[in-house]
């Protein structure tokens, strides 16, 4: 079905222009937690941004939200542990959670995310929806994952392997 | 193939940012993320069932709440003024949330918000900052059989004890 939505667009060398600065450039500025962040939501923001307004599907209102409060801000609204790195929302729904740590703290990334997880998909939120998406990251290692409606963490390339 | 913080290594292979490679190969999956986002939209609930989106806080004047998957977190960043401007302290507080628990055991009101643990308090040198963590708005868990549902009552007990005490 996706496929026959298929057609060639001229994006004006928009899609060139920021695949070449996110492979050339966009991954070079990682080391701090908050650095990260930032590069991957860049990453994420503009390929999301493209593909809403070039692609076949569209994600209308579709925004990643960062957590500035830990940020090196001094409100402390917050507890510890509160809210991830980056969220995706789209439909009042969070359908991305990402949680980044400093150099060499991959695992530490993927703990918190998996207590980020852990309550599971409450039917209240996502209704049918069996999984929501994530990702893990410390300078030089991104995973990607799946947070299923029972709070497990899982990768996701079997779902991406079965798309058509 | 699910993974924990303990079983991370029988996840797929990560993406090296360093190589041009990796980072083409992340670009991949997240055109593949973003073509099931699109496919899971029509399966949500309805907007206007849904209040707010979860890890989202919602700044309610000098209180902050974030819902989470099992619940909310409710914050007060300033305890001394909002008590000035809302008349209310933290026994009084604390024992509304006692009175829904107590509600909560008798049946009478189960849909009520109540705590999930005891409420936090830090002092510091200018302020006071109240946390509360609380089960979900409106929920409530039927439970399976007769020796849940006594665990659950014992448990609130024992809450609403300490509290007491």
């Amino acid at each position: 079905m996706h496929l026959a939505k298929l057609k060639p667009v001229n994006t004006g060398g928009e899609l060139v222009d920021i695949m070449g600065s996110i492979l050339l450039s966009g991954v070079t500025n990682l080391g701090s937690e908050q650095s990260t962040t930032v590069t991957l939501s860049y990453m994420l923001q503009s390929l999301f941004r493209v593909l809403n307004k070039y692609g076949a599907v569209n994600l209308p209102g579709f925004r990643f939200l960062g957590n500035r409060s830990e940020a090196g801000t001094s409100t402390k609204t917050l507890p510890p542990l509160a809210r991830p790195d980056l969220t995706g929302i789209i439909s009042s729904a969070t359908v991305y959670i990402a949680e980044d740590k400093i150099h060499d703290k991959f695992m530490d990334a993927v703990k918190d995310l998996s207590e980020y997880a852990s309550g599971g998909l409450s039917v209240h939120h996502y209704g049918d929806v069996k999984y929501v998406f994530g990702h893990a990251a410390s300078e030089p290692e991104l995973q990607f994952f799946i947070i299923t409606h029972d709070g497990k963490v899982g990768c996701c390339f079997e779902l991406i392997a079965c798309l058509p | 193939m699910f993974v924990n913080s303990s079983q991370v290594l029988r996840a797929s292979a990560t993406f090296d940012l360093r190589f041009t490679q990796g980072v083409l190969d992340a670009m991949c999956t997240v055109l593949g993320m973003y073509r099931l986002i699109e496919l899971m939209l029509p399966l949500l609930p309805p907007a206007e069932n849904r209040t707010q989106p979860m890890y989202v806080p919602i700044v309610r004047g000098l209180s902050t709440v974030t819902l989470k998957p099992w619940g909310a977190i409710k914050r007060i960043a300033n305890f001394q003024t909002f008590s000035i401007e809302n008349y209310v302290t933290q026994e009084g507080l604390k024992l509304s949330y006692q009175v829904a628990a107590e509600a909560a055991i008798g049946n009478l009101l189960p849909f009520l918000v109540t705590l999930k643990e005891e409420p936090e308090v830090i002092l510091s040198r200018h302020r006071t900052c109240f946390t509360v963590s609380t089960t979900p708005l409106g929920y409530f868990s039927r439970p399976r059989d007769e020796q849940v549902r006594l665990t659950e009552i014992l448990r609130r007990r024992i809450l609403v004890t300490s509290w007491q005490s």
